[in-house]
């Protein structure tokens, strides 16, 4: 029995006996709960194991991040002060001017993909579906595509964030539309409005102060770097790449990754430390095309059931193309076009699309235990061109030497023809194999002239 | 049902009318000068934006051609017409939009963790302190307002290229947020379960537990599966500076112009995008109809 202050004395037992269910603990409930929780830590734990989490690299880039904070702790603009000014004006009306543009956009479909306005589904529902794919593609991708049409500068910003703006704006109008007010739209149209007057003088005064605000509420998170759109913008305006795109929303934050990055390069890459980039390293691609000449020239479709004899057949054929390939992408222009000239002057080959140049990051690794690393981006031209008998030959050269692609290009087309590829084994591959080698032999001379070795005094417990 | 319109004598209607007249005109004056204060905005943005009409409207076909050739294959067929060569690499890219879920999942859950702890400290009738209070809500700011990639780009280079970098990054930016939305909500509870509790002696966890959570679990979850959602999004594009997930092999792609690749990847991450939006939006109106009732 006990009592409460002031109160009269409760029997719990006799509580306990009126109202069961309220002391007894529902473990259909609890284990359903547990089971959920389980299974979320399960599949937590197991995403670490899947990651490959390096752990042994978290001691030390945590001491990286504290050296990191360090350096950023006096800001100190410098002499990039009024760019950095600059660049938080050129955010601020990218931010403006590409939610506005957005919203203008997303105005007039967002009305039409409401259910109060137009309920056929029909014509709703491929406009909802349309603002989820436009709103699926992040910011950044719209801004690389931008890019490509508008060329760099903050004009491919502004069109990006109308881009991605206009469907998340689309799909929130068509929400606030749908929540609307019924009776102000009834009451237009029990005095004889038509369709287009209720939504004018019904629908639009209940909604647009609510469409307004989110519209403002979007340019703000435009402008704070939250939505990484700055952070696509300055990368549009400024080509080079990590240490000026990181932002220009934060002035302190640029400032120092700059230095950051510039002291980081100097220490990291050596070019002993880094992988050669061979532009035609992209072996899956290779394999892919490789795959796919090989289905062609057999006119079957390769499967799982693949004879092993036939595989082993395909896998050495892959290897050898990609030896080919690797050559060619070092070759220089005389050592393809003489050969191309006097063997084979109508090979008749033609651009299947045109000749394009981008850029691809390339990976180096570093330290003892190879990690990899951003080292930094570089050109790539690719050419793909078709034989009039049906070879199609590729090509990705460093650099932006389009003559040289297409030539390339157009020595990987005729070595798939069986009778030609010895002579180009034999003309080109080897002379660019041996230039090759040879310019190797020279820088590897070169460094081992340098090489300091280092004798220890030997210890005592070695001699004996 | 009769109704009279009572007109008022001319002198007293013309006052009225004068009033009315000087309303409207003082809000059309305002309209248009809000209206010009926004156009020299816009202007002045242009300018600073490098905005060019001209260029625009003499490029857009490049718009529209750029999506032609992402319709199109390297042999110059539309894509639909050759599904095997257009998703050759399915097997690979559906590993990575996994990788890339798993990473916004891993990512959101520690983030919801970290702010479910820390939002109780940043509301203040839960809390005693007022220091509390601030330094908790100025941390949760500080991880709000750094964009994640910019978190993604410092631990990359701290922790090496990897998921690892993504998940942080995502971590970190979800307590900021989530951090907020929690103790807004903690913020706006019922005070009476936790006065009825304070009264019977409960410590301040078995308040906690017993008064507040109750109250704000279902919120709490539906925040964290938008929150979840958000991240998907965000994560596709923290490969562009390797921090795990497609954003690398999409970038390449994009890079290099293989405009296959680049349609391939984007409608894989849409329809996941799709699928996660449409079971998310199911899950959390489950859970806010069941707080409802």
């Amino acid at each position: 029995m006990r009592t409460l202050a002031n109160g009269p004395p409760i029997d719990v037992d006799a509580l306990k006996r009126r109202y069961p269910s309220a002391f007894q603990a529902n473990w259909r409930v609890r284990g359903l709960v547990g089971a959920v929780i389980a299974a979320m830590l399960a599949l937590y734990v197991g995403a670490f194991v899947y990651f490959d989490v390096p752990w042994g690299r978290l001691a030390p880039g945590l001491l990286q991040l504290a050296w990191f904070v360090r350096e950023m702790v006096p800001p100190d603009p410098g002499e990039h002060f009024v760019t950095y000014v600059n660049g938080l004006g050129e955010t601020l009306a990218i931010s403006l001017l590409g939610t506005l543009l957005g919203a203008l956009f997303a105005l007039p479909l967002g009305v039409l993909a409401a259910r109060n306005v137009v309920p056929a589904a029909w014509l709703r529902l491929p406009i909802k579906r349309f603002f989820d794919s436009v709103r699926g593609i992040d910011t950044l991708i719209w801004a690389l595509i931008w890019i490509n049409v508008v060329g760099l500068g903050p004009f491919a910003g502004v069109l990006a964030i109308a881009t991605s703006d206009f469907g998340a704006l689309g799909k929130l109008f068509a929400e606030i539309i749908e929540s609307a007010d019924r009776r102000e739209v009834e009451g237009v149209r029990a005095s004889g409005g038509r369709r287009l007057a209720e939504v004018r003088f019904g629908l639009l005064p209940q909604v647009l102060p609510v469409m307004a605000g989110q519209v403002l509420y979007f340019i703000e998170s435009n402008t704070a770097p939250r939505r990484s759109s700055g952070w696509s913008a300055p990368a549009a305006s400024a080509c080079s790449w990590p240490s000026k795109s990181v932002c220009s929303n934060g002035v302190r934050f640029r400032s120092s990754s700059w230095k950051f990055w510039s002291q980081w390069r100097r220490s990291t890459s050596s070019p002993a430390a880094c992988a050669p980039p061979s532009p035609a390293d992209d072996r899956r691609r290779i394999d892919h095309i490789h795959t796919n000449v090989i289905k062609h020239r057999q006119g079957r479709v390769m499967s799982t059931a693949v004879p092993v004899a036939q595989r082993a057949r395909d896998d050495e054929a892959i290897a050898a193309r990609k030896r080919a390939l690797a050559l060619l992408a070092r070759a220089l222009e005389p050592e393809m076009a003489e050969p191309i000239e006097r063997f084979w002057p109508r090979h008749g080959a033609r651009d299947l699309k045109p000749v394009e140049t981008g850029l691809v990051m390339l990976r180096g690794r570093v330290g003892g235990d190879g990690a990899p690393f951003n080292v930094g981006e570089a050109t790539v031209t690719r050419a793909v061109v078709e034989l009039p008998s049906g070879e199609r030959g590729y090509a990705h050269i460093l650099g932006r030497d389009a003559r040289r692609a297409r030539l390339a290009a157009t020595v990987d087309a005729l070595w798939q023809r069986p009778e030609a590829r010895a002579e180009i084994e034999e003309t080109i591959l080897a002379p660019v194999a041996a230039r090759v080698a040879a310019e190797k032999a020279k820088s590897r001379a070169e460094t081992a002239a340098t090489r300091v070795d280092f004798f220890t005094v030997v210890r005592g417990e070695d001699d004996a | 049902m009769s109704s009279s319109v009572v007109r008022l004598p001319d002198r007293q209607l013309a006052a009225v009318l004068a009033a009315y007249r000087g309303a409207a005109r003082a809000k059309r004056v305002q309209f248009f000068v809000a209206a010009a204060v926004l156009v020299s905005l816009i202007g002045l943005s242009a300018i600073q934006a490098e905005v060019d009409p001209k260029t625009f409207f003499a490029k857009i076909g490049g718009f529209t051609s750029y999506f032609d050739r992402l319709m199109t294959l390297d042999t110059g067929a539309r894509v639909w017409t050759d599904p095997v060569s257009w998703f050759w690499s399915l097997k690979r890219s559906l590993r990575l939009i996994g990788e890339t879920v798993l990473m916004a999942y891993v990512g959101t859950l520690s983030g919801a963790i970290l702010a479910f702890c820390l939002n109780f400290l940043a509301s203040p009738n839960l809390t005693g302190g007022a220091a509390t209070v601030f330094l908790t809500r100025r941390f949760l700011e500080f991880c709000r307002t750094v964009p994640d990639v910019v978190f993604a780009l410092i631990f990359v280079v701290a922790f090496g290229l990897g998921p690892l970098a993504g998940v942080l990054a995502i971590a970190i930016h979800s307590v900021g947020a989530l951090g907020k939305q929690f103790f807004e909500t903690t913020e706006n509870i019922d005070m009476r379960p936790v006065e009825g509790l304070r009264a019977a002696g409960a410590s301040w966890v078995e308040t906690i537990r017993f008064a507040a959570l109750p109250q704000v679990l279902a919120s709490y979850a539906s925040f964290t599966l938008l929150r979840f959602e958000i991240n998907v999004r965000g994560a596709t594009v923290l490969g562009f500076v390797g921090a795990g997930g497609i954003g690398l092999d999409l970038m390449e792609a994009i890079r290099k112009f293989y405009y296959s690749d680049v349609s391939a990847i984007l409608v894989l991450i849409i329809a996941a995008v799709m699928t996660l939006d449409i079971s998310t939006q199911y899950l959390r109106r489950a859970l806010i109809g069941q707080a409802r009732s």
